[in-house]
This record gives C-alpha cells, sequence and structure tokens, in this order.
C-alpha cells in the first residue's frame, strides 16, 4: 500500500492568539485600575492602615507616619517608640514631643515662610493661597489613642492644626 | 486547480501579531507600575484650638456631640448653650460596643440627633488612652456620615453628612481631673 504524500514541511509557527487574548484582558483591568493621582502618596510599608467607608480625597500635605515602632516625617525617621508603640517618658514633655515638633517646625517653614497658620487659612479662604498647614497621618491600626493624641498635639505646636487621618477605603 | 490557488490566497493574509505582543509586553509593565490596587481615604480632624492669634470661633452650632469612647462603651452627651441642663440629660446615650456591627444602632441615634438638630456636625470625641485606632475609626465611620442608598451619576454610593467635623481631645477621668487643670475637652471645641 502506497502513503499518502504529504506536501513541503512548513515551519512550526507560535500560536499566539490566546497569550494575546490575555494580554488584552490584563491591559484592560490595568487601564481601568490606573489612577493618575495629582500627587505622590508613599504609604509607609511597615504599617496597616484600618478600613473607613469614608471617602473625602487625599490632597497634598506633611505626611507624617506612625508604625509599631517608628515616628516618620517625610521619610526620615524622627523617633523611636517603645517595644508596645508608646513614647518613652524621657521623650514627652507635658503632653508634646520637642523631637518631633522641631521636626515639624522645619517642614513648615520649608512650605509657609513665616505666616501663620490662621493667616493661610484666611488666604485660602480668599483665594489668595492654595495651600494650608494640614498634616496627613498614617497610623497602625494597633496604635493606642495616647500616642496618637501626643503626636497630633506636637503637629498642633508646631503649626499644623488640621489632620487628614489615612485610611484603606472599605 | 481553482481549489490550491484559493488555499495558498488564504494562507498568505495569516497575521502577524508580532508587534502587536511588543507593544502589549512594553505597555504591561509601565501600567502595572501606576495602578492602584488600593484606595486611599481620609478623616478630617482636629484639636480643640488653644492659642490667641486664631481667629474668632463662628456661631456656636445648636449643640455639639461629646462622644467618650471606652473599651466595650460609647457615651454620647451633647453640650449647648442654646438648651437647658435638662434638655441635654434627655440627648445623652449610652450603647455598648462589640464591633462594627454596633454600629448600626449608633448611627441611628445619631441621625436622630441630625434631624432634631441640622446645624450641628461637630463631634468631640474623648477616647480611653488604650484605645486602638483601628477602633477609633469604626466609631468615627458610625457618627460622620451614613449610607443614603442611592448612587451618583458616576455610580459612586451617595453618603450623607451627620457629624462630620471630628475634634479629638482627651478624657479626663474623676481621678486625673484632681490637681490638674481641665484640659478644655468638651468646653473648647475647635474649629476644624
Amino acid at each position: 500500500m502506497m502513503r499518502r504524500r504529504r506536501g513541503p514541511k512548513k515551519a512550526p509557527t507560535l500560536m499566539l492568539t490566546s497569550l494575546l487574548d490575555m494580554f488584552t484582558i490584563i491591559l484592560i483591568f490595568l487601564i481601568v485600575s490606573f489612577e493618575a493621582e495629582s500627587f505622590e502618596f508613599k504609604l509607609n510599608p511597615d504599617l496597616t492602615l484600618p478600613e473607613s467607608t469614608a471617602r473625602a480625597e487625599l490632597r497634598p500635605a506633611v505626611n507624617l507616619a506612625v508604625t509599631g515602632r517608628k515616628v516618620v516625617v517625610e521619610e526620615e525617621v524622627v523617633l523611636e517608640l517603645q517595644e508596645d508603640g508608646a513614647f518613652r517618658e524621657s521623650q514627652v514633655e507635658s503632653d508634646s514631643v520637642p523631637m518631633l515638633v522641631s521636626k515639624l517646625e522645619e517642614e513648615y517653614q520649608k512650605r509657609f515662610g513665616e505666616e501663620t497658620a490662621s493667616e493661610l487659612s484666611q488666604a485660602v479662604a480668599t483665594g489668595e493661597a492654595t495651600s494650608e498647614p494640614i498634616i496627613v497621618v498614617q497610623a497602625d491600626r494597633e496604635l493606642e489613642y495616647e500616642t496618637l493624641f501626643v503626636i497630633l498635639r506636637s503637629a498642633a505646636e508646631a503649626g499644623f492644626f488640621k489632620y487628614r487621618l489615612a485610611v484603606i477605603r472599605s | 486547480m481553482a481549489f490550491d490557488r484559493y488555499r495558498r490566497t488564504r494562507e498568505a493574509v495569516e497575521l502577524d501579531l508580532i508587534p502587536v505582543m511588543n507593544l502589549l509586553v512594553i505597555l504591561i509593565p509601565f501600567l502595572l507600575m501606576g495602578a492602584s490596587f488600593f484606595h486611599i481615604g481620609i478623616i478630617p480632624a482636629s484639636l480643640p484650638s488653644h492659642t490667641v492669634a486664631d481667629p474668632p470661633p463662628e456661631p456656636p452650632a445648636e449643640i455639639t456631640l461629646n462622644l467618650v469612647v471606652k473599651a466595650n462603651q460609647l457615651e454620647f452627651t451633647a453640650s449647648s448653650p442654646e438648651l437647658d441642663e435638662a434638655a441635654l440629660q434627655g440627648l445623652a446615650r449610652s450603647f455598648s460596643w462589640t464591633g462594627v456591627s454596633s454600629g448600626a444602632a449608633v448611627q441611628q441615634y445619631v441621625k436622630g440627633l441630625k434631624r432634631r438638630f441640622p446645624t450641628s456636625d461637630t463631634v468631640i470625641v474623648l477616647p480611653e488612652s488604650d484605645i486602638k485606632y483601628e477602633r477609633l475609626v469604626q466609631v468615627l465611620d458610625a457618627v460622620r456620615d451614613y449610607e443614603t442608598g442611592e448612587t451618583d451619576s458616576d455610580g459612586n454610593e451617595v453618603r450623607s453628612e451627620l457629624f462630620n467635623v471630628v475634634v479629638f481631645s482627651r478624657l479626663i477621668t474623676a481621678d486625673q481631673s484632681q490637681g490638674a487643670s481641665a484640659e478644655g475637652a468638651a468646653s473648647e471645641g475647635g474649629s476644624p
């Protein structure tokens, strides 16, 4: 019996269609989840933010992060906390932390110069200025209120009277 | 013969997908870098203001809600220059708090207050010192706003505000207050 003769053997080609389908789906997903932020917000990797129903949007502000062991201002470690996340007694003076106050005062000077917080608030209200002293606080969800309160008091002493508590939108 | 010619013509129209693949391989890492896999929100807050240079406070709201956050309990009281002591005591209430599920009852109560005093928006929060931040955020979620059940044109859920001006202060217990000057928590609610 004669075997049927086949034509010249073709070079094998890759089937790219299914791969292309997969890439198209990934591309669509990424385009949907792509969010162009008006400024860069760096979430501190050492903390877990609590979830909240809050919907207010983030605005550019001084970034202060409180992990379980450190207080970080604009990516610079300012203070080390105790193992339980509390301040050492030597660090606190009448409900504020002098080291943190001086670092925040430095940030305030850098951004707003000699203008006071109330002058800036008035200027924002009249449209003469676009930003006022606001601090975005990233705090670990296990942080105790005592530590948070001392941090907020220190920020107030440095001229930051408004706070934005960062949370993960649920 | 005609069939063979037809087959040859069809084979010649195969699409070359490799340039498209190249494009996608470049585009995907770029989009991956810019993708956000979680959304950050914020809770605006403030402390009672003590500075003399501050502008004069705004006219007082009808009531200011005071919220004491304890380990397993929330205590609400109200203060107002416009209401007498008996009326204010009638507004006070306590709730046991076991978790997010307790928020519904709290929200009902706060909604009732908001209906009676629609211009009021300030809550002074006085947590015990060992209250965890996550717990505080859960409590604030119940007090600040609520879901109306409606959606806007973009498909986002519409939330209606309750007491959304949050002022943090420190809880002064009876033993602490002896000999120590009051920290001005409830009486000095600062503007946000």
